[in-house]
């Protein structure tokens, strides 16, 4: 093949953020439009954005891997109305110095600065405060979507391609640009409060206690703990703080972490002694700090940030995520059994969080009405067991596993926990008969 | 007041138009494709506050394009800078190329520089102040087997620059020549090469940070004085062996 003008591609290694899956691909690192349009019609691709989707889902085996962070540049911002148009590899750290200080925020937002807007469609994320404000989606008034057989094309609610494309992990095509409506901001601080939670079964009461209170809600519990100690932690409830105003000194100064990185040291510190231990030192490092605090808007939304040497205590062989989201009344018969299978097969958990979900899933969107649980701990073989036992107990109980945190989930379990799996795959394929754009994510679910 | 960067949609061209607009200045933005240009400007219109332009021009056109940029400009217009971060080269520039593309190497790489050069000139020196920057290559420093014509045409712009420098000695302006090694961008990528590739946003802070000051032939980085010495001083039967 005569590569065309200015079209380098290379041969490199990729991995996914959780070290789960290595792959060697050919990677683009395309810098203009018309490289886009260089690419041979009939080549599998898929597009990559920032690379922090835990699953693989920006690349995969014989599918040619278009870098897209060049595309970054914001289109256009309009105060009045409030919505910005951007092209899809501008990072939420970008947006965020534009926009905050100028009074506005997106609603939802994950927790790392270099994601891109690109991913957030695909993956259709949610930040901390998904029951009151949804998920990304609920922001994206409309697209730009290309492909090789379409053109680009603009989409909008209503639209097929639209709909399949929130949420449809970049297998419509490329997200070109996003127009999106922003969220005004109260203020620059946000007021975080701190409250105990003695048992893993006052969860669900104390979120919803908690509910109406504040926007941004979560808990970190310690799954470590035996007996009735078990999910002691904290809940978290932040709201915007209007009066103090201090500066926001951190931007853009912060330890960069990316999917290649991730696992540098190769060595692991995470285990199943060492795990409990890091877990009550953080409790206690918790007790110790202040009950109310004063964040920077920055430093509440993206809190990877500052915490990236957590990802890499997990070193080279890196973590699972199991992210579920279950229906309110089954979320207690959920940690009932999940309580038991962990006091059977101890697993070194190192993070369990928890927040509250209020929305409609479609497709493969995680969204739901509900309680969504997150579960971090290292690869290994009591690893696998946990998520065995998590497949089964996440479909028997009515709930959806998040498909772009785990990247070894099955076709099987995926379908049998989206009612609209069938759906989605029958629409990528009237879209695109050819399904050109497919990924190690897509391969696996058999999308 | 204006910078016209020619060659700005992506690579250096680009950092150096986002370095200008983070310095408050206003840009007029030469490239061959509006769809690049256009976000390009919106965002730096956005983001940074600065007037920004854009020129859609197929640089092989050398006369026209020199046309362009003097119409895109308001009669009067000062000129703060004109920047030349433009180029292009080809796998088959071994003297293999058909006539017509190596006659474009050669419009693009050095034409479309002295045609725009001439045709701003007066509008510099009624101005008496400025500067005119170009961007050569260390693999113009000693010619190879390979990248002929694009070396020929870049070894040429250090003559021209040369001659501007004398031509303008006393007029205000600064001349000033850099020349680059390996630069990260998408042309480079994926290719295994044995030194570092720079990067095009540090390479533009540099010399947004030195416009207007530096002058004659720089080296950047710096390192690739001492390279290209070596390499202009391996003796013959060294030099016919090497592989690069």
């Amino acid at each position: 093949m005569n590569p065309p003008r200015g079209f380098a591609s290379a041969e490199a290694p990729l991995v996914s953020f959780d070290g789960g899956v290595r792959v060697r691909a050919r990677l683009m690192r395309p810098d203009r439009y018309r490289h886009l349009e260089a690419l041979g019609i009939d080549e599998p691709r898929i597009v990559r954005g920032g690379g922090y989707s835990y699953a693989a889902a920006g690349f995969g085996k014989g599918m040619v891997v278009q870098d897209a962070r060049a595309f970054d540049r914001i289109l256009a911002f309009d105060p009045e109305a409030g919505t910005v148009e951007c092209e899809a590899g501008v990072t939420l750290e970008k947006l965020h110095s534009l926009l905050t200080p100028r009074g506005f925020y997106l609603a939802a937002q994950p927790g790392y600065p270099r994601i891109t807007v690109g991913g957030c469609v695909a993956a259709d994320v949610h930040g901390k405060n998904q029951a009151k404000d949804g998920n990304f989606a609920r922001s994206v008034l409309s697209l730009r979507l290309f492909h090789p057989r379409h053109g680009t094309k603009s989409v909008g609610p209503g639209d097929e391609a639209f709909e399949l494309t929130l949420g449809g992990l970049g297998l419509t095509g490329h997200i070109v640009s996003a127009r999106l409506r922003l969220a005004r901001l109260p203020g620059p601080l946000v007021r975080m409060r701190r409250e105990a939670i003695a048992s893993v079964d006052e969860t669900l009461p104390r979120l919803e206690a908690a509910g109406g209170r504040a926007p941004f809600l979560y808990t970190w519990q310690d799954f470590t703990r035996s007996g009735a100690a078990f999910g002691r932690g904290f809940v978290y409830l932040g709201d915007f703080a209007t009066e103090g105003c201090l500066p926001d000194p951190s931007e853009g100064r912060y330890p960069a972490i990316d999917a290649d990185t991730r696992g540098r040291p190769g060595f692991a510190l995470f285990n199943r002694w060492t795990t409990p231990v890091f877990n009550r030192a953080y409790g206690i490092a918790q007790w110790w700090a202040a009950r109310e605090r004063l964040l920077p808007l920055f430093d509440f939304l993206f809190p990877v940030a500052r915490r990236v040497a957590y990802f890499r205590l997990f070193g080279r062989r890196g973590f699972h995520e199991s992210q579920v989201l279950l229906p309110r009344p089954a979320f207690d018969p959920f940690l009932r059994s999940l309580r038991k299978f962990l006091g059977d097969h101890q697993t070194p958990i190192t993070l369990a969080s928890s927040k509250l979900f209020a929305g409609a899933g479609r497709f493969l969107r995680f969204d739901g009405e509900g309680v969504c649980l997150a579960l971090d701990f290292p690869r290994g073989p009591a690893a696998d067991r946990l998520l065995r036992f998590l497949d089964d107990a996440v479909r028997d109980h009515g709930g959806r596993p998040n498909v772009v945190k785990d990247s070894r989930l099955g076709a099987t379990t995926v379908r049998a926990c989206y009612p609209e799996y069938d759906a989605f795959r029958a629409g990528l394929r009237r879209l695109d008969p050819a399904r050109l754009y497919r990924s190690e994510l897509s391969e696996r679910l058999e999308l | 007041m204006t910078c016209v960067v020619v060659g700005a949609s992506s690579g250096l061209g680009r950092a150096l138009a986002e370095g200008l607009a983070r310095r408050g200045q206003a840009l007029l933005l030469v490239a061959s494709d509006e769809r690049d240009l256009a976000p390009l400007a919106a965002d730096l219109r956005t983001t940074r506050g600065v007037a920004a332009r854009t020129l859609a021009y197929d640089a092989a056109d050398h006369a026209g394009l020199a046309a362009a940029i003097d119409e895109a400009l308001a009669k009067d217009e000062p000129i703060d800078a004109l920047l030349f971060p433009i180029g292009t080269s080809d796998d088959a520039d071994d003297l293999t190329l058909p006539p017509d593309r190596a006659e474009e190497l050669l419009r693009i790489n050095l034409l479309a520089v002295t045609s725009v050069v001439s045709r701003m000139l007066p509008r510099m020196l009624a101005r008496g102040r400025g500067a005119i920057v170009g961007f050569g290559s260390v693999a113009a420093e000693r010619g190879r087997g390979r990248n002929v014509l694009y070396a020929a045409a870049k070894r040429g712009l250090t003559s021209v620059f040369e001659s501007l420098r004398h031509r303008l000695e006393g007029e205000g302006i600064a001349v000033v020549l850099y020349t680059l090694g390996y630069v990260d961008t998408n042309l480079a990528f994926g290719r295994p090469l044995p030194f570092r590739k720079a990067d095009p946003h540090r390479l533009a802070e540099r010399v947004c940070d030195d416009l207007g000051r530096a002058r004659g032939k720089r080296f950047l980085p710096g390192f690739w004085r001492l390279v290209s010495f070596a390499v202009r001083s391996l003796p013959w039967f060294v030099y016919r062996r090497m592989r690069f």
